[in-house]
């Protein structure tokens, strides 16, 4: 990125660096310097101070969601515009795969991972294998792809987070002796973990699977949007070559 | 490297420590292979049974919980394996925890007659519920399954859960 930043010449300009089709850019209250990008960029390496960040974070309303769901295709557009990430792609949802393949049947085995578990795959369980990974492979490339241009992914890495660990843990808690042992060592501090708990918990779990596998699904959908409105208002801001 | 590569390392972490977590965890049990099986009653149908009738005989004393799904796995495979324990004079009793674990799910005979109707009626297979003191001696922390394998001398050979993960387990000891 080249320019300086002019504090005395700012004004309303167009987004500088389209490259071409849509790019719905999101609306930024903050002045900026034509051919320098306002946004994180320039907060990152300490250049502008920053707008005081609240303490908790807002929730979109349903205008910015539109948006944010606008600029999908754009951002996948740009993300997968390389082999590189075509690449990386296909080896996340290769991974991702073999790992949910032999963790979702814990459910079956007690809590058990391994190769014995392809034998309690059922359709649901192989459906949900399948769409699990393809989030997580089209999600690592973006990630990836902002990381490589020193923008914001922290976010939405922590939302990606959120989704996997819910994913993987739900099969591996629902039937094994972990919960029970952890209310148990628990119980000591906070008796009411005592007695029934863990199976009331471990019982929902189990009952309840599908609606966990649901909530990550969310959270990789969300971290996947959230993605792509930082890869379409960082690229509205690029500065041509 | 990268943060989520760091993040992807640590969820791998804490699933390598909750994998032998889950499967050693029975290792810690009050009642451990070695130890001699405590006496305890529980109750098929309306009648009391207690467990010293079986003295003299190999037993799979099996709790679980009607909601677990290894649980219903474990119902579905074993009937299949009747031959086999037939021949070793294996004798199972299907035991439904303790108020089932804490959780409603369906009833005992629902499962039995949903997953299990081929060993109807078979003399090596009993059906009842875990009395409170069974639980509190054999289930203390209310794993929704857990199985014992018990010798003909009353001494326990093997504790652990998920009979269709450990059925190589189950096999040889009714074969041994």
């Amino acid at each position: 990125m080249t320019g300086r930043v002019r504090p005395s010449a700012t004004h309303d300009v167009k987004p500088a660096g389209n490259r071409g089709g849509s790019c719905t850019k999101p609306p930024d209250p903050e002045p900026f310097v034509v051919g320098v990008c306002p946004g994180s960029l320039l907060r990152r390496v300490g250049a502008v101070p920053g707008p005081s960040h609240p303490a908790l974070p807002r929730i979109p309303d349903f205008q910015e969601i539109l948006v944010v769901m606008k600029n999908l295709i754009p951002a996948l557009r740009e993300t997968f515009s390389t082999r590189g990430s075509w690449m990386t792609g296909a080896v996340a949802f290769a991974v991702f795969l073999f790992v949910y393949l032999i963790t979702l049947p814990a459910t079956f085995t007690g809590g058990v991972i391994g190769f014995q578990a392809f034998a309690f795959l059922t359709p649901t369980l192989l459906a949900w294998s399948v769409f699990l990974a393809f989030l997580l492979a089209v999600l690592i490339p973006m990630t990836v792809y902002l990381l490589r241009r020193g923008y914001r992914a922290r976010g939405a890495a922590g939302t990606a987070a959120g989704g996997l660990i819910v994913s993987l843990l739900t099969p591996l808690l629902c039937c094994s002796p972990v919960l029970p042992i952890a209310f148990g060592f628990l119980a000591g501090w906070i008796p009411v973990l005592a007695g029934g708990s863990g199976g009331v918990v471990q019982g929902f779990l189990a009952t309840h699977e599908s609606l966990f596998f649901s909530v990550s699904a969310l959270l990789l959908m969300g971290a996947l949007l959230w993605n792509a409105r930082e890869i379409t208002r960082q690229s509205c801001c690029a500065v041509p070559r | 490297m990268i943060p989520a590569q760091r993040l992807g390392f640590r969820v791998l972490l804490a699933g390598a420590f909750l994998f032998p977590f889950s499967t050693a965890a029975f290792a810690h049990t009050p009642l451990r292979a070695g130890m001699h099986a405590p006496q305890a009653v529980f109750r098929s149908g309306k009648r009391p049974v207690s467990l010293a009738a079986y003295h003299g005989k190999k037993v799979m004393l099996w709790l679980f919980s009607t909601w677990c799904p290894s649980c219903r796995a474990g119902l579905k495979t074993l009937p299949h394996e009747q031959t086999r324990f037939l021949a070793g004079h294996l004798h199972l009793i299907i035991l439904e925890n303790y108020e089932n674990g804490g959780y409603p799910g369906p009833s005992l005979a629902t499962m039995r007659n949903r997953y299990a109707k081929e060993i109807r009626g078979q003399p090596n297979w009993t059906f009842g519920h875990a009395t409170r003191r069974l639980a509190a001696l054999y289930n203390p922390k209310s794993y929704p399954d857990i199985f014992y394998l018990i010798h003909r001398n009353g001494i326990i050979q093997t504790v652990s859960s998920a009979p269709t993960a450990h059925l190589d387990t189950i096999l040889d000891f009714a074969h041994g």
